[in-house]
């Protein structure tokens, strides 16, 4: 009772019911803990049958006292963490005490009487009612007494009026369903047609003069310890060329430095001498990204570990394309082209050879 | 560490944001997801990681229902708090009632967790 479990703990009970090593199962514990919190940072919810719910809110600033001193404090806004249990562990772990339930005390109402805070307005609406009933009554005594005939036809007449009125109403709104459907179900065939009809032209049209465009897109999907170099490398034979792919990929993947095992990777076919403004531009933009996570980033080892990797794409834009650093002086820093000069001075092999530490 | 996501589940918000024209959307993992996921992360099958996760969700609950607590490193700590038995009221029927005593689950994140969040 009363006790603070550790895992190794936990993992032996569990290995008890689960024929498993129980250093297997610590890494599953890790994991799955890992799971939850990453999915809750990207998409605010997790709900784990039987289990429960871990969710992430948003409250916005406040103001509130210091109990202290009495003073007042701002507390910024900023997202809290919450776990709401599921029904049925509520449950099981109130099972010491489920035999216990609410009783009810006095048949007196609490706050207020509820025949006094109703009764005035319950009043005032019958008085209306009672109003109403008086007013139809004589109403019908003196359309009566003239002659009965009249009215008879009238009200028969204006029956079939409303009926008619109403079809009407039904054809209508059933006309307007109709045309909306139809645009809809329209609008949604033409943009799927229209994929397929661009994709057909190119192929008929133009097949002789870029044959790039037309080409189509490899698929891969990533395993675990691949990285854009890495797929640069194997589908283009240049590892320097892999900031282009991260840029056609960049929708996707926020972070270059991220590629999770198991996402769709689309690989164009390699891009030749002419493509070379593109690169270039691609390059500089995947320095910026970097020089923003840098400056964002508070952590020292992540810090270095991504300078060392915009150091290196530097120095492979150095040697792909000479004169890169000096052209573009004015968007990269001095100290950065100092480094990356000094990486390209080694030759093609050395910076090679810097890209085949592990990433992580 | 890792993580990986299902790929049919990144398949299916792909499909939504072609064909139905939304900017962004947001599709909640659920428990079958999060079992594919594992088994890829860890490098074991389906069947042993939805094994693994019942009794582990199981042996957490048992441990709470006798008073005891679990604390996961960088994530938080689970305990079991009794509620003492108090006045409540019933407002249907607009009565006094006693809430019985009871045990509850109580989930506080750790310092890491609520810097992640907020960064």
């Amino acid at each position: 009772m009363n006790e603070r479990i550790s895992i190794e703990v936990l993992s032996e009970r569990i290995a008890l019911r689960v024929n498993i090593e129980t250093e297997k199962i610590k890494r599953f514990i890790h994991c799955l803990f890992n799971l939850i919190k990453n999915e809750v940072n990207e998409d605010e919810k997790i709900t784990i049958h039987n289990f429960g719910t871990f969710r992430k809110k948003w409250i916005e600033q406040t103001e509130r006292l210091n109990p202290k001193t009495r003073e007042k404090i701002m507390v910024p806004a900023h997202y809290k963490f919450y776990f709401s249990p599921a029904s049925s562990a509520a449950l099981k772990v109130n099972k010491e005490f489920s035999s216990l339930k609410p009783v009810i005390i006095g048949e007196d109402p609490v706050h207020v009487k509820y025949s006094e805070a109703v009764k005035p307005s319950l009043l005032r609406k019958a008085e209306q009612y009672r109003a109403r009933i008086m007013y139809e009554n004589e109403l019908k005594n003196i359309s009566l007494q003239p002659s009965e005939e009249r009215t008879t036809e009238n009200t028969s007449s204006k029956k079939t009026e409303k009926k008619k009125n109403n079809l009407l109403w039904l054809w209508l709104l059933l006309l307007l369903l109709l045309i909306g459907l139809s645009i809809g179900v329209y609008y949604f065939f033409s943009i799927r047609n229209a994929q397929g009809k661009e994709t057909a032209v190119l192929e008929q049209h133009v097949p002789k003069v870029d044959k790039k465009a037309a080409a189509p897109y490899a698929a891969h999907i990533a395993r675990p310890g691949d990285s854009f170099s890495l797929l640069a490398e194997l589908y283009w034979d240049d590892i320097f060329l892999w900031p282009h792919l991260y840029m056609l990929n960049s929708s996707l993947y926020p972070d270059p430095d991220k590629l999770y095992p198991g996402n769709p990777v689309n690989i164009p076919p390699a891009p030749g001498a002419e493509d070379r403004k593109t690169m270039e531009q691609d390059i500089l933009s995947v320095y910026q990204i970097y020089k923003n996570f840098i400056s964002l980033d508070s952590n020292p080892e992540r810090v270095s570990f991504r300078k060392r990797n915009l150091y290196k794409s530097l120095a492979g834009a150095e040697i792909l394309y000479p004169g890169f650093l000096d052209r573009h002086n004015t968007v990269i820093d001095s100290i950065d082209r100092a480094k990356a000069k000094e990486l390209a001075s080694g030759g093609r092999e050395a910076c090679e050879a810097a890209y085949q530490i592990p990433l992580q | 560490m890792r993580t990986c996501v299902d790929t049919n589940f990144v398949k299916m918000k792909m499909f939504a944001l072609r064909y139905f024209l939304i900017d962004s959307i947001i599709i909640y993992m659920d428990k079958q997801s999060l079992i594919k996921a594992l088994s890829s992360n860890l490098d074991i099958t389906q069947t042993e990681s939805r094994i693994l996760l019942n009794t582990t969700i199981e042996e957490i609950i048992n441990l709470l229902q006798e008073g005891d607590s679990f604390r996961e490193k960088d994530f938080g700590t689970f305990k079991s708090i009794i509620r003492e038995k108090r006045m409540g009221y019933h407002p249907i029927k607009q009565k006094k009632m006693l809430l019985p005593k009871k045990r509850k689950i109580k989930f506080t994140a750790s310092l890491g967790l609520k810097r992640l969040i907020n960064e």
